[in-house]
């Protein structure tokens, strides 16, 4: 690292001072707080006419899974989706900024949003942040040049792929789309093979679970098909509702209303002009 | 603000009270082309009258009226290089307070916004006050609405108004109708 004192800037923009100070605390014992991570698996993929993503639905805490059914296939634009894996609010956070972005952009152009401009402003945030924005993007969209699929890592490179997958099961993901994809699928053999994909990062990754989102973008439409395949349903929900047994009986319902305090002020004298 | 030998505003009041260079903007207002805007029971129609200095112009190129955000659009009399700036400065901010509340932004704080904009030209140093009025017509949850917003920063609402050349006949219609 550099010993030269850079000028921070007046407003805006990350400021680094307390990195130091968070390591010199690790190193001394104390542990971080931890964040929310998505340990994901999602996907994309080119078809005939367009562009699939598929994303899982579990954001897990560690250990413990914080959220069953969240949504990691994120707005960008009308013609382009992004799913992301890493920190849910710093992927969140990011397409939220971009998409922002984009959408002044259409009122300035007048146009639709292309889906390497979203690429290049992803990238350029990620990069100036050096890795410490903890989001991997899978983009995928369709606009006048074609359909185009891209994967973003945290540090800032991407990757233009015609599949793609990302998160910790993108293994499990990629095996099946190393199997079975070909070029010039259909839509619904699309449909079908991400949701295997997903299926098969659900069952073999800890990390992900719950259900399978798709989202289908071709030239002009797009469908966002929200729990599409539910391998996972609750079963234990009992339909009979809850009862008391015998021994809980209700005794007695008493409403004590509690006194207002009501504080009486002398008039005084009107304000003299 | 402007530079340093011009941190002054160049807005300054006459002895009667009045700011004479606001009172050149409406001047300027006055002869530009004529807009206007009628609010209906269920929408706002905003018009104006698309005069192009020659015909090699390219038509198509000329956009005097504008979207601010999918339910808000507006137009202008005046000069359009002015209209121009505060309509990307208006579409940043519709996109700000998307971004903060999540809620599309209502009309009445897209104009108010604009109008504090156009009240800081008024009194900053270095800075002219912008020669356009504009007629924002927006549809949101309070229904439709039709504001206008002055050089000074003033906005008014109405149920019909234009601006411009022939503001008084195109009035004295509207009024009858």
């Amino acid at each position: 690292m550099s010993q030269t004192a850079v000028d921070v800037p007046p407003k805006g923009g990350f400021s680094f001072d307390l990195c130091k100070r968070n390591d010199m605390l690790t190193q001394k014992g104390l542990k971080a707080p931890s964040f929310l991570k998505t340990g994901t698996t999602i996907v994309g993929l080119i078809f005939k006419d367009g562009v699939i993503l598929g994303a899982d639905t579990r954001a897990t805490e560690g250990p413990i899974v914080a959220d069953k059914n969240c949504e990691k296939i994120h707005y960008m634009a009308p013609n382009i989706y992004c799913c992301g894996a890493g920190t849910a609010a710093d992927t969140e956070a990011v397409t939220d900024m971009v998409s922002s972005q984009l959408r002044l952009h259409r009122y300035q152009t007048g146009r639709d949003s292309r889906v390497i401009t979203a690429l290049t402003l992803l990238k350029k945030h990620l990069f100036s942040y050096q890795g410490h924005v903890s989001a991997a993007l899978v983009l995928g969209g369709v606009d006048i040049t074609g359909p185009h699929l891209h994967t973003i890592y945290p540090h800032g490179s991407t990757d233009t792929l015609p599949f793609a997958t990302m998160g910790s099961g993108s293994l499990a993901a990629m095996s099946v789309f190393e199997a079975k994809y070909k070029e010039g699928l259909t839509r619904d053999e699309g449909i079908k093979l991400v949701a295997e994909a997903i299926c098969s990062g659900i069952f073999n990754d800890l990390g992900s679970g719950s259900n399978v989102d798709i989202c289908v973008i071709t030239k002009g439409n797009k469908e966002y098909l929200r729990n599409y395949m539910e391998p996972n349903p609750r079963t234990y929900v009992s339909s009979k509702g809850y009862s008391f047994t015998k021994k809980t009986e209700v005794l007695l319902t008493k409403i004590t209303p509690l006194l207002e305090r009501v504080e009486i002020t002398e008039v005084g004298e009107a304000m003299e002009e | 603000m402007g530079d340093s030998q011009y941190s002054f505003s160049l807005t300054t009041f006459s002895p009667s009270g009045k700011l004479v260079q606001i009172e050149h903007a409406l001047t300027a207002v006055g002869s530009g082309q004529t807009s206007l805007g009628i609010k209906a029971s269920n929408g706002v129609v905003i018009a104006t009258e698309k005069k192009l200095p020659s015909i090699l112009v390219d038509e198509a190129s000329v956009q005097k009226i504008q979207h601010l955000t999918p339910n808000i659009g507006t137009v202008y009399s005046g000069m359009g290089p002015d209209f121009r700036v505060l309509v990307r400065k208006s579409r940043k901010q519709a996109e700000q307070y998307l971004r903060l509340y999540k809620e599309p932004i209502p009309v009445t704080q897209l104009v108010r916004e604009t109008a504090t904009v156009m009240q800081e030209f008024t009194q900053s140093g270095g800075v002219r006050p912008f020669g356009v009025s504009l007629l924002v017509a927006g549809y949101d949850d309070k229904g439709p609405q039709l504001y206008q917003v002055d050089p000074s920063g003033s906005y008014f609402s109405w149920k019909a108004s234009a601006m411009g050349k022939n503001v008084s006949n195109a009035k004295t219609f509207l009024e009858k109708r």
